[in-house]
């Protein structure tokens, strides 16, 4: 191969045209489909008796009524709800994001785990491999995961403080998503 | 669950430089050009990816699963070495000097990066500092200022003047050294903008120096080399 073959040709063609033509109509056509996306149901609001934030770094077992009563109860802070599994690969990559997430703003944001379709014992090991320090609930009957409507694992809901659901991100986080929110919580 | 706004970032990053390359001359040189920056991309996912786990989950190495989520992190460096590292053993064995066809490709790769954080767009939305002429990115409330809209234009200008200084007869190695300087420094300036959790540079921001501090030096000492040689021959 000589160097003409990577150094291109001056002349247009029809062809490289009609090549042109097809690839910016593929680009329109993605473009529309990706932006199109349903937006994120954002209707979803606590409601009930306030509760007690559970401990820290203690997988606790509770209802969807009283998760919903630990959400009334932090009315007035901004809440991070992040739904995982030890089994769902994404959830080990940002599992040390949310961690380093609480160590560094936990004072102006609370972060609740909420694990879910998983062994108990999983899950107890799941945090401890990562040193998870943030509250965590144990949801085993899948009521919770069920009242906020997941679609898929990880699912990451963002509360602002007056306690409205302000975004749904399904999937895993990237740092620069997850500072992106707590940016525009702050602001 | 399929990341449809990834798929769609990594279509247009390989449908959008092929439309603003001129033709190629022959159908063969087609089929050579994707071969070679196609598997370049793929190679350079891949190291990238395998990078990014074991650096961050190395536990994760052997399961095929978690390999395969690449939104969860690519090491953007070691997939630009992998990725040259690819041109030049190809270029090797089609008996081509592995500078030559790397500079060759520097321009379209430049476009195609800059495509690709473009595409911050139809992703997550594009985060940056809160601004009040900035774009609010999916599900946020603020507006802030699209970091990597400014940064793929910047790319695209890098890339006009890398064409322009290869045309212009500048030496194939140090067209790649000024690529990479150029590409570094963009990385850089936009991490100092991008949001982060808590206090200090982010290994993207560190990396990014680090490459544009060897490019820069590269690119200086090619040049002084150079004149020496056109000195010496003119003796």
């Amino acid at each position: 191969m000589d160097n003409e073959q990577f150094e291109p040709a001056v002349q247009s063609t029809r062809s490289g045209r009609r090549t042109k033509l097809l690839a910016s109509a593929a680009v329109l056509v993605i473009v529309g489909f990706a932006v199109t996306r349903p937006a994120s149901d954002t209707s979803f609001r606590a409601s009930g008796e306030p509760l007690a934030l559970p401990e820290a770094a203690e997988l606790t077992e509770l209802s969807a009524d009283q998760f919903e009563g630990v959400l009334v109860g932090l009315h007035g802070t901004p809440v991070i709800v992040n739904i995982w599994a030890s089994w769902c690969s994404p959830c080990r990559t940002e599992t040390p994001l949310l961690e380093r997430t609480w160590r560094a703003h936990g004072d102006e944001v609370m972060i609740i785990g909420v694990a879910s379709k998983d062994a108990a014992s999983r899950s107890r090991a799941f945090m401890d491999e990562f040193g998870v320090s943030f509250p965590n609930v144990f949801d085993s009957s899948g009521e919770i995961r069920a009242r906020l409507g997941l679609r898929g694992f990880p699912t990451t809901y963002v509360f602002g403080a007056n306690g409205e659901l302000r975004t749904t991100i399904v999937g895993g986080l990237t740092e620069q998503r997850l500072a992106a929110v707590l940016e525009d919580l702050r602001g | 669950m399929i990341d449809v706004g990834l798929l769609a970032s990594i279509a247009i990053v390989l449908i959008v430089p092929s439309v603003f390359v001129p033709p190629w001359p022959t159908s063969a040189a087609v089929m050579g050009l994707f071969e070679t920056a196609g598997g370049a991309l793929m190679i350079g996912l891949v190291v990238g990816r395998l990078t990014s786990v074991a650096i961050d989950d190395p536990g994760s190495l052997t399961r095929i699963s978690d390999l395969m989520i690449i939104r969860s992190g690519v090491e953007f460096w070691p997939g630009v070495v992998a990725g040259m590292a690819w041109i030049a053993l190809r270029s090797n064995h089609d008996h081509i000097a592995p500078a030559q066809r790397l500079a060759a490709l520097t321009a379209p790769a430049l476009v195609a990066w800059a495509c690709f954080e473009a595409t911050c767009l139809i992703r997550d939305g594009c985060p940056g500092p809160l601004s009040n002429v900035g774009l609010r990115p999916d599900g946020l409330v603020q507006r802030m200022l699209p970091v990597g809209v400014l940064a793929a234009a910047t790319a695209v200008g890098a890339a006009i003047a890398t064409r322009h200084f290869h045309r212009r007869g500048m030496p194939n190695a140090q067209v790649v050294a000024l690529a990479l300087a150029l590409l570094a420094v963009i990385r850089s300036v936009a991490s100092i903008w991008l949001p982060r959790i808590g206090e200090g540079l982010t290994r993207q921001h560190k990396t990014s120096l680090a490459v544009a501090v060897i490019a820069s030096a590269s690119f200086v000492a090619i040049r002084v080399l150079d004149r020496r040689a056109t000195a010496l021959a003119e003796r």
